[in-house]
């Protein structure tokens, strides 16, 4: 192996050696920033968010006819319509539903333990007023207590004391929020003027309410379930669980099938995971313009390596056939490119890891990105590896094919 | 040494075929120091890079050292250059961004010897051209005669059979040009073929044994008995063939 003089030989004409470790350097900290930050939106659009996202339908009807001013008829449609929905085939439930999840539009009031001292405060709590086989629609997990019963979603006499409050249902997060040492099912639980109080009847794993983006109500995770009627004379929304690999088909039955049962409104259709692109929609931008930074990125680096290095071979032609004249094979020239572009990239590589933390210590610092993993950057630096070397082949092949009689002429 | 049979080296572009070399026949014994010589694009330099194995021939047999080397793939022929032959060319032709030492170390690394013979190997080398004082020194900080030391250092390191020289001296002013010579001889006396290309005449005759060449063809005379016109490559610049040489 020829480490010594290459590296001394490279010492010796630094240009060339700087102008692409730097840019290997340079390359690295942009790239393995860029994949943290990407990697890192990506994770958060695809956290968990307890729902069974992939099969659930949103319907959203917009009345304009005056007849969905009584409260009765809209109820008596709302039941109608889950009737119908529920009846046709490939659906697994349906519920109705006053706000939408991962939508960023939503509902959240506040509630804090009935015993719990009149000055402290309370739980910020974002909540959904949800009808029967909101469980079951929805797919979230019960973990402790009940589901919602029949009489929980029986209205209470108008003037009666609490007559809003109900039997509730809560995220985990929600649970330990309000009851850090355990124990929430039945519990009681109030709002801030204490005139509601509400008893938690149950606990799901996990559901993300309508801004899981926030830090608010623990990154979104803070969810109430309240049992209502919540279709209204400006709006009735409608959630649809199908079965898997159903949902395309039932995309358009349904808003015929809600036109067929109630003319008079105009209805919409959306998958959940429409609404939560919709609400991630400037991530997953960022993602994309990121990811086409990463690629083009690699690409530049890549060229500006073909092209110092094809550079280089032609300035060096006399000198390769020189060597061949001394007795180097072609494969003894092409390893003498690869081996030199190797330290080269590695000496950048060197240099971008310090310059990759730099760069992340200054954005954790500035703005809102994560602490870079040590496996993007371990990533980082194989890809940029990988890349100077393959980047290297073509004029390092191009140099073994310099023949030994140029070392003889006089050019 | 050098055994050279009918040998044919001929130039091709889309238009034109050029014969470098045509029928040629050369015998040069081992120990011999020979000098080449006659105008240009007479196909001195053809010649030599044929016998260096630097360039393919078209046809006839060429046998270097008792191995017949008309057949040999690219890897056969970068070994017999590395291990027999040594050169010298006119440019010098080191690698500028390697010292002294590293440029002679050039020929060593592509036979695989490890560090410690190498290093014996290169400070001999250097202490015959002295310049064992300049080991460190870069090309660019040394003169055209310092410079060509080093080639020639970096020619014997190996201790080939044979050494080439294309204008060794071509370069350098004479004082230089006769220091160099000083250093053939002296390599040749160690039992080293030795075969130069040049146009000085008087240099050539400080070889015992001098070739003429003439359009690709051999006029091979005692030095008393060459013909004169053929004595000045100037004179017999007309000869030229559209050949490098």
């Amino acid at each position: 192996m020829e480490l010594g003089p290459i590296f001394r030989a490279l010492m010796y004409n630094k240009s060339r050696f700087w102008l692409i470790t730097l840019e290997v350097a340079l390359t690295l900290a942009i790239v393995a920033n860029c994949v943290n930050l990407l990697l890192d939106t990506r994770r958060e659009f695809l956290r968990d968010t307890g729902l069974d996202e992939p099969n659930l339908l949103v319907i959203s009807t917009t009345p304009f006819d005056d007849a969905f001013d009584e409260d009765d008829f809209v109820h008596a449609l709302e039941e109608e319509d889950l009737r119908r929905l529920r009846s046709t085939p490939g659906v697994v439930d349906a519920m109705a539903i006053q706000q939408i999840p991962l939508s960023g539009g939503g509902s959240a009031t506040g509630r804090r333990p009935i015993d719990a001292p009149p000055e402290s405060e309370g739980t910020g709590m974002p909540y959904f007023r949800v009808s029967d086989h909101a469980l079951q629609t929805l797919g979230v997990e019960l973990t402790a207590g009940r589901d919602f019963a029949e009489g929980d979603f029986e209205e209470r006499e108008e003037g009666s004391e609490n007559e809003l409050g109900r039997n509730v249902i809560l995220t985990q997060a929600a649970a330990d929020a309000l009851f850090p040492d355990g124990g929430a099912v039945g519990q009681q639980i109030q709002n801030s003027g204490g005139e509601i109080v509400d008893v938690v009847v149950g606990v799901v794993r996990k559901m993300h309410n309508s801004w899981p983006r926030s830090e608010f109500a623990a990154n979104g995770e803070v969810v109430m379930l309240k049992p209502g009627s919540p279709g209204s004379a400006e709006r009735m929304r409608y959630m649809v669980r199908s079965e898997p690999g159903a949902i395309d088909s039932l995309y358009t039955e349904v808003e015929a099938l809600m036109l067929q049962t109630q003319s008079g409104r105009v209805v919409d259709v959306q998958t959940l995971t429409e609404y939560k692109e919709d609400y991630y929609s400037d991530a997953l931008v960022m993602i994309k313009m990121l990811t086409s930074v990463v690629v083009l990125l690699l690409v530049v680096t890549a060229l500006g390596i073909v092209g110092l290095t094809s550079f280089s071979v032609t300035q060096r032609t006399r000198q390769i056939g020189t060597r061949r004249a001394l007795g180097a094979t072609r494969t003894d020239i092409v390893r003498y490119f690869l081996i030199e572009n190797w330290m080269i990239t590695g000496i950048g590589i060197v240099i971008g890891i310090v310059l990759t933390y730099g760069l992340n210590y200054a954005l954790v610092q500035y703005a809102d990105v994560p602490t870079i993993e040590w496996t993007f950057l371990i990533g980082g630096a194989l890809a940029m590896w990988l890349t100077g070397i393959l980047a290297a082949v073509a004029p390092a092949l191009r140099a073994s094919t310099v023949a030994p009689e140029i070392a003889t002429r006089s050019v | 040494m050098i055994n050279m049979q009918n040998i044919q080296k001929i130039y091709r572009t889309e238009h034109v075929e050029t014969h470098a070399l045509s029928g040629f026949n050369l015998n040069i014994g081992s120990g011999e120091f020979v000098s080449l010589m006659g105008p240009s694009g007479s196909g001195k330099t053809t010649l030599l890079n044929v016998a260096g194995l630097l360039d393919a021939f078209d046809g006839g047999s060429y046998i270097l050292d008792g191995e017949d080397v008309s057949r040999l793939n690219d890897r056969q022929m970068s070994r017999i250059r590395n291990e027999k032959i040594g050169f010298i060319f006119q440019s010098f032709n080191l690698i500028p961004d390697l010292n002294v030492f590293d440029n002679v170390d050039v020929p060593l690394r592509y036979r695989g010897l490890a560090a410690g013979a190498r290093r014996e190997r290169i400070e001999e080398a250097l202490e015959i051209v002295g310049l064992t004082s300049r080991i460190s020194h870069y090309p660019a900080q040394l003169s055209g005669g310092q410079q060509q030391r080093v080639a020639v250092a970096r020619a014997v390191v190996g201790t080939p059979k044979l050494i080439l020289a294309d204008e060794p001296t071509g370069n350098l002013d004479s004082a230089m040009a006769n220091e160099i010579m000083d250093l053939l001889e002296k390599i040749n006396d160690l039992g080293t073929t030795v075969v130069i290309v040049t146009h000085d005449p008087e240099l050539a005759t400080r070889s015992p044994r001098q070739i003429y060449l003439l359009d690709g063809r051999l006029v091979d005379l005692e030095k008393d008995e060459r013909p004169a016109p053929l004595y000045n490559p100037v004179e017999n610049g007309t000869a030229d063939n559209g050949m490098s040489a």
